[in-house]
């Protein structure tokens, strides 16, 4: 990375740059390296071997798997919430609105514990359930569950802002002209909302994959069923198999990067599509 | 010479924002800089006063070069666009800034200041408004507060860029109108930067005109509109319309001839009348615009071919042969006077 | 009162039907119905839960639980990490802002990914590369081990894997907002004759201050709450290394639920604040601005 500078009057640019570099480095960039180091000291077969263990893969199954049900749960019923705080008035709006991001300010520690004891075998809900043969703790469900409530927040807080700037002028025009309600939302509406809504479902995914506190309370964590790929990264720590740790670990960032770089090249596209089209009407 | 640049070049990218500008500007004048957007002339202000680097030439103001001296010491008077009123502080502090922002040693002390404010604001007359904070206040009130900001620090010259974009029409009438009484007062040598002929005409005692980062021509105001010295001054300062000459006189279209040669003909130029006359070319009426004291007449030039052309007309408002000529009658033009530009 | 209605006849017949710009009542009413019940069933519950489980054997057994000297030892280290933490990552995010959202450089946007790229590693992960560098095996292990100094399985492994984590809050909060604000008041204040500190503390800072203030409490919440990076880095070790959510973790495995659930009340109270002091902040900033 070259750094070019333009001028400007304003000073501490390399002050406030430089200062930003290093601790970058340091905090950030430094680490990492030392994960990449230790993943190449393992040989390729070795590498291999290890990322592809059956009890590795059937981690990495669950792991994404539910992530990526709740991210669609999420996708749902955050869009839903966006829409309902956005357009419609009732009682106690300002308390619902502020409790969204109650997972960003909850300790995911708490969150777990919390969760198990709704849901399991003796909670106010796990117990019915259980009674009618669902049972939700220490199953994938549970754990679909907890990565719900941590991601939650994600896809209403990328929507809402969206869906405020939206001008009803676009809505009444598109009425105006004859079109239905529902033909008006899936023509006009969700292709403006459909940007955010991809970055909403990708930061609730990433953030699902990775996440530890508040899913392995109610996980199970059993090999092949219910062990999640961090927890499997821990498990290995503790057996001081460093670089099998490291391995495993490097595995899932990859993975999660692609997923990330996926959906971010999918939605520049998406962004020069409709700067394309207002260029054109401009 | 006040203000004097020579040699300007600024590229941002592939776009070229001044390309060779080379210009001085008179002691205690009052300069538009004058151009359509993009034509380099916020640029050329923003080189003047050390925001913007040029990429080769130099700035000197009052015979100092001061191309590599910090903007804090080019003691230049800078009035933003939009105004960048600290929106934080009062009026009376906004002022007051660049005097407590002085070093120890040169800074007044709390009466000075406050004597020194009080006076400014008395003449951008806005005393009664002191306490108040930039969003509580109009835009004409803003702009005024970041003049007299910009005068606290005694500037040796005032830089306004595009001083009254953001107004509304009446009170940009108003607005000019002071400005001018307020410089007549200061004497202070101000740049301001428009894109409004007609607000240079007014304000200015000298125009600087800019297209594509090269200056077209500068000079007074008279100057720049009964002197003309290329198409594009021409064109840019007022409506004209486009004749072709030739050995047989005037025609609207150019009809192949190579030889013909492109002149152009303000609408008040025309001589008009409802025969047809010795060289005159016919066209029929479109509508009459009634712009006071002037009517305008727009026409579509009659010609054998089948493109057409708007002709602009103006005529008195008392002149009697409104009363004869009505829509899609059909009029005589002789161009009374006609300017060429050599290619 | 009286109601002013006008006929049907006056009303304009060029009329959007309104059902076309909004759905009907009762449409309207379901779909807030089901988003209520979504957030209380997925949000609201939890936190009752965590209270009603801490407060069921009685206010004594609460008192006792949180008072006990390994709940202590766990406050006063989350409290140290926060305390170490939030500052760090404060400087760090004027800093980064200040960079980005003032300046243009090349590279601008590569930084700027960087910089958000602690958010897509997992916390797990995060405290794996702190034992990479500073365990016993590690890049650094041997060095400081002779020089006397433990950074895993101590303190100094929690604060780094706690910066890490809440590395780009802050900066998050601050770069649109900066960015949207211009360099106009700066290069106004720089021609008055302003130093460059003078300008950021009487010129930036004032303006971005709710949003620091922001950044700083969703940034500590993290700080306080974390538990996945803490986890690896900390060792457990009770009454030492143990950080509030850490030591929820081990009562909990320990079956003392009560206790548990107490020590993670003081953690949703820390939620519940955080939230309150956000809520103020928004109104603030949309009141400033």
């Amino acid at each position: 990375m070259r750094l070019t500078k333009h001028y400007s009057v304003i000073p501490g640019l390399s002050l406030s740059l430089g200062y930003t570099l290093f601790y970058l480095g340091l905090i950030v960039l430094f680490p990492m390296a030392a994960l990449l180091g230790k993943t190449m000291s393992l040989s390729w077969p070795q590498f291999w071997a290890v990322v592809t263990e059956p009890q590795v893969v059937a981690s990495y199954k669950l792991t994404f798997g539910t992530a990526l049900v709740a991210a669609i749960i999420n996708l749902v019923f955050g869009t839903l919430v966006a829409w309902v705080l956005v357009r419609y008035s009732f009682t106690g709006k300002r308390l619902i609105d502020a409790l969204i991001d109650l997972p960003f300010a909850l300790p995911t520690a708490v969150a777990g514990i919390a969760l198990v004891a709704i849901y399991g075998p003796h909670g106010p809900i796990g117990a019915p359930l259980l009674a009618l043969g669902i049972k939700v703790a220490y199953t994938p469900l549970g754990i679909t569950l907890a990565l719900i409530f941590i991601g939650f927040p994600f896809v209403v807080r990328t929507v809402q802002p969206i869906l405020q700037d939206f001008e009803t002028e676009l809505e009444e025009a598109a009425a105006a002209l004859g079109a239905s309600r529902f033909y008006t939302i899936r023509r006009v509406i969700v292709p403006h909302l459909l940007p955010s809504l991809l970055t909403g479902f990708a930061l609730a995914f990433a953030r699902g994959v990775g996440e530890y506190g508040s899913v392995i309370f109610i996980a199970g964590n059993l090999p092949f069923a219910t062990e999640i790929t961090p927890l499997l990264i821990v498990a290995k720590l503790e057996q001081f198999n460093y670089a099998g740790a490291t391995a495993i670990a490097c595995a899932m960032m990859a993975f999660s990067l692609l997923m990330l770089f996926c959906i971010n090249s999918l939605q520049s596209w998406l962004e020069r599509r409709e700067q394309q089209h207002t260029g054109v009407m401009a | 010479m006040s203000i004097q640049v020579t040699g300007l070049y600024k590229h941002f990218g592939n776009f070229t924002a001044l390309d060779n500008v080379s210009i001085e500007f008179p002691t205690g004048g009052l300069v538009a800089l004058l151009g359509p957007s993009g034509c380099g002339k916020t640029s050329l202000l923003r080189v003047i006063a050390g925001l913007e680097r040029p990429d080769s030439g130099s700035v000197h103001i009052h015979g100092k070069d001061v191309s590599g001296l910090d903007i804090r010491d080019r003691q230049i008077g800078f009035v933003f666009q939009h105004y960048a009123l600290f929106r934080h502080m009062t009026v009376f502090e906004n002022v007051a800034f660049g005097l407590r922002a002085k070093p120890r040693s040169q800074r007044p002390n709390d009466t000075a200041i406050r004597a020194k404010v009080n006076q400014l604001l008395a003449l951008v007359q806005l005393e009664w408004l002191a306490d108040r904070y930039p969003a509580q206040l109009s835009g004409g009130q803003r702009q005024r507060v970041a003049l007299a900001r910009a005068l606290a620090v005694e500037p040796q010259v005032l830089l306004l860029d595009e001083p009254f974009g953001a107004l509304d029409a009446k009170v940009r009438k108003e607005l000019r109108r002071w400005l001018r009484q307020l410089h007549d007062e200061l004497h202070i040598t101000s740049l301001f930067v428009t894109h409004d002929q007609e607000e240079a005409l007014e304000v200015a005692d000298h125009i600087v005109i800019m297209n594509k980062g090269r200056i077209e021509q500068h000079g007074t105001p008279e100057q720049i509109y009964h002197a003309p010295q290329t198409e594009f001054v021409y064109q840019f300062i007022g409506s004209s319309n486009v004749l072709y000459h030739n050995d047989h006189g005037y025609s609207f279209a150019a009809d192949g001839q190579d030889e013909a040669l492109k002149s152009y003909c303000r609408p008040y130029d025309f001589q008009v009348s409802a025969e047809q006359q010795h060289g005159s070319l016919p066209a029929k009426v479109m509508r009459k615009l009634p712009l006071g004291n002037t009517i305008r007449i727009e026409a579509e030039a009659l010609l054998p071919m089948a493109e057409s052309a708007i002709i602009d007309v103006d005529l008195a408002h008392n002149d009697p042969l409104l009363a004869q000529i009505h829509q899609q009658d059909v009029i005589w033009l002789a161009p009374r006077r006609t300017v060429q530009f050599s290619r | 009162m009286t109601q002013v209605t006008t006929p049907i006849s006056t009303r304009p017949l060029m009329q959007v039907h309104p059902s076309a710009t909004a759905e009907p009542a009762l449409v309207r009413r379901v779909l807030t119905g089901i988003a209520l019940l979504f957030i209380v069933g997925t949000l609201v519950l939890p936190l009752l839960m965590v209270l009603y489980e801490a407060f069921r054997s009685g206010w004594s057994v609460y008192q006792a639980s949180i008072t006990e000297a390994d709940a202590l030892a766990a406050i006063k280290l989350t409290l140290l990490v926060a305390v170490i933490v939030v500052p760090l990552n404060l400087l760090f995010g004027v800093a980064a802002a200040w960079a980005v959202a003032k300046f243009d450089f090349t590279g601008k946007r590569v930084l700027m990914t960087l910089i958000d790229l602690p958010f897509s590693v997992s916390p797990v992960i995060a405290g794996l590369m702190f034992i990479l560098l500073f365990g016993t095996e590690g890049w650094f292990g041997d060095s400081l081990a002779q020089l006397g100094i433990q950074v895993v399985f101590s303190v100094p492994g929690i604060v780094l894997a706690t910066v890490f984590v809440t590395f780009p809050f802050v900066a998050r909060e601050l770069i649109p907002l900066m960015q949207s604000q211009g360099t106009d008041e700066e290069e106004a204040a720089r021609m008055l004759g302003a130093s460059g500190w003078r300008i950021f503390y009487s010129i930036t800072l004032p303006n971005i201050k709710w949003a620091l203030l922001y950044g700083v409490i969703l940034c500590n919440a993290r700080a306080m709450g974390d538990f996945g990076a803490v986890s690896v880095v900390s060792g457990h070790i009770r009454g030492l290394t143990n950080t509030l959510p850490l030591h929820v973790e081990v009562l909990y495995n320990e079956y003392q639920f009560t206790a548990a659930f107490a020590c993670a009340s003081l953690l949703a109270l820390l939620a519940i604040v955080t939230l309150i002091i956000k809520e103020l902040l928004q109104r603030h900033q949309s009141v400033g601005r």
